[in-house]
């Protein structure tokens, strides 16, 4: 309780016709602060951060609530709750583009800032956003911010607007290695760390592909965008997330072995066009969910049209009870044989969750498996997926995917994306038709119905 | 079935409201209390809270008895804090629809009353009005005098470039 409160609740009882009187002479301090931190807090960035969010995420609200008045200013820069977040990069466009304000060659003064703010932030854990592009001289920033690596709870390293920024990053390139410097300071508490698509090829002489050994033993979330990041002790790593990794371009071979993560529940693969290569990085036998794609058409050849008894060993994945597949005709043998490793699987969906609004644009219609809607034994001894209860699909024909529920009675649920009536009712064909309505209308009988983004009954 | 233990509590301006010891408990300052004095006929005065404020926290607290109280050292910093400090539910958010005077009413009783949750909602309802306002438009909203002097205007956008940046 705040002894505060009580007097201040008298001051309510205004006069009639008297002003009404001012926030700060009702509300306590500790009260303001809370609804600043509300403020501040307002909007939790996405993990991994979305690349279409615009640069002006980063505004920071605190600057208006500063304007306010002197009473706001002060409680604001008191407390320490309200400093937690870090732009290491940020301002440098307003110094770069300020004509007469171009940066000196280190930032003297916008490092003094940095150091002012994390001074604010007192000794509580921090989100730090990296834009390596942004920093003049990163060794420079690096002994500005080294000080509170032991604070770091989250740290994104991201790229910010070419357009913008691509002159500064061409005149101080940021290389594999300033980042491998700053990923090797001790980092006891990171719990998520999301590293960008930071170079652009050719800029400074370095793949823009690279692979970084780290050892962050906190670490719960990795997302890795065009770079892969590898971390041989992260035994907390419950979440990775890879996006655009083309594992051709890596230096593979380096790996002795595949990497060991006992904690990981969820591997997403995007646009990463050899998921197999991948999964024999990952040794993940606690794994409950992998997505894959979409791949853009983009997949790879050698894998898809090899039989599979060439496709590299992969373990028996146990736990996993959720694959998103995102749809390519041509990788049906890869996920018939990733279908194959997954005995326990309950929920398919050949789509990934939270890109429906891309997903089979053309309204390509989506051939299943064979393995997968045969009622035989097949790959194994047992039937492929025989655990299934949940399927989803983009557009697929209402036969296949009744003659899938048949040969899989487990299936208890079903969602069509594309709704499969405003296809068939298009059709001239009666015949063609009829194999699309009849097929739906059964399914809707036996098994529960989504279309669309619609919940399940 | 015997029916529930019931306590009075009694408004600053002398209105008595006769509810549930489970409703009551959901105040902090209330459950210790009555831990303090044990079971008792007599009324507890709330000097600090008049009837029709106290009216607005109980219909709170009955609608919230079921849920489990926040724990008292919860850290702010915390992702679940994190995210229970942009969400408001539903019955919430109507229950709070309330003029401008009312709302800091309830706040300064939720926090007189110790009642963390609906100071959260009190405190996340003035957030909102806050965001997306500029400093003009927030002194108007809450009777604020600017006592910057233009200059000390300037230096603060200075020190915090960083945070314009769009």
């Amino acid at each position: 309780m705040n002894a505060a409160a009580g007097s201040n609740m008298t001051k309510l009882t205004k006069k009639p016709g008297t002003p009404a009187p001012c926030i700060n002479d009702i509300l306590p301090a500790e009260t303001l602060c809370t609804i600043f931190l509300a403020i501040y807090r307002g909007k939790p960035a996405p993990f991994p951060p979305s690349e279409a969010q615009p640069l002006n995420q980063f505004h920071h609200e605190l600057l208006n609530l500063m304007l306010v008045c002197r009473a706001w200013q002060s409680l604001i820069n008191k407390s320490p709750h309200l400093w937690t977040r870090l732009w290491v990069g940020r301002g440098m466009k307003s110094l770069w583009t300020s004509g007469s304000k171009v940066p000196n060659s280190d930032g003297q003064e916008w490092l003094e800032a940095v150091r002012d703010r994390l001074k604010k932030s007192g000794e509580l854990p921090l989100e730090v956003t990296v834009l390596p592009d942004r920093i003049v001289d990163i060794a420079k920033t690096a002994t500005a911010i080294d000080s509170t690596v032991h604070r770091w709870e989250r740290l994104d390293i991201s790229y910010g607007h070419h357009e913008l920024l691509l002159p500064l990053a061409r005149r101080v390139p940021t290389s594999a290695s300033d980042i491998q410097k700053l990923l090797n300071y001790p980092m006891p508490v990171l719990e998520s760390l999301h590293l960008g698509p930071i170079l652009e090829e050719g800029v400074s002489g370095i793949p823009y592909t690279f692979l970084i050994d780290v050892n962050l033993p906190s670490l719960s979330r990795l997302s890795c965008r065009k770079h892969l990041l590898l971390t041989t002790s992260a035994h907390l790593l419950t979440t990775i997330t890879l996006h655009g990794i083309d594992t051709d371009s890596l230096n593979l071979q380096r790996l002795s072995k595949p990497i060991m993560f006992p904690s990981l529940v969820e591997l997403r693969a995007i646009r990463c066009p050899n998921i197999l290569e991948l999964l024999t990085i990952f040794l993940a036998p606690k794994l409950r969910k992998l997505v894959n794609g979409p791949n853009d058409g983009d997949v790879d050849d050698d894998w898809g049209e090899s039989p599979l008894h060439e496709f590299p060993t992969l373990p028996s994945y146990e736990n996993l009870l959720e694959l998103q597949w995102g749809d390519s005709e041509s990788d049906l043998d890869v996920l018939t044989y990733i279908l194959s490793r997954c005995p326990n699987l309950l929920r398919f969906s050949n789509y990934v969750h939270g890109f429906e609004g891309v997903a089979n644009q053309d309204h390509y219609v989506s051939y299943l498996p064979a393995h997968l809607i045969s009622r035989d034994a097949s790959l194994d001894s047992d039937p492929l997926c025989s655990r299934l209860e949940e399927v989803c699909f983009d557009l697929a024909n209402p036969w296949q995917v009744e003659e899938l529920a048949k040969a899989r009675p487990s299936i208890k649920r079903v969602r069509f994306l594309n709704d499969p009536s405003t296809i068939y009712r298009g059709m001239q064909d009666p015949v063609e038709r009829s194999e699309w309505e009849h097929p739906f209308g059964r399914l809707r009988e036996k098994v529960d119905v989504a279309v669309g983004m619609d919940s399940w009954h | 079935m015997s029916a529930a233990p019931q306590v009075t509590l009694e408004s600053s301006d002398g209105e008595k409201f006769k509810v549930d010891k489970e409703v009551a408990e959901r105040s902090v300052l209330i459950k210790n209390m009555i831990e303090d004095v044990g079971e008792s006929d007599n009324p507890i005065p709330l000097p600090n809270v008049n009837a029709s404020v106290l009216k607005k926290v109980l219909e709170y607290c009955e609608h919230h008895r079921g849920d489990p109280l926040p724990a008292a050292d919860a850290d702010p910093s915390n992702d679940d804090n994190r995210k229970r400090a942009t969400e408001i539910s539903d019955w919430d958010q109507k229950f709070i629809q309330v003029d401008q005077e009312m709302l800091f009413e309830i706040i300064l009783a939720a926090n007189y009353m110790d009642i963390k949750p609906l100071l959260d909602v009190g405190c996340k309802t003035v957030a909102n009005m806050i965001k997306g306002k500029t400093p003009e438009e927030i002194r108007k909203l809450f009777n604020i005098v600017n006592d910057f002097t233009p200059e000390e205007e300037a230096q603060i956008k200075k020190e915090n470039e960083w945070a314009e940046d769009r």
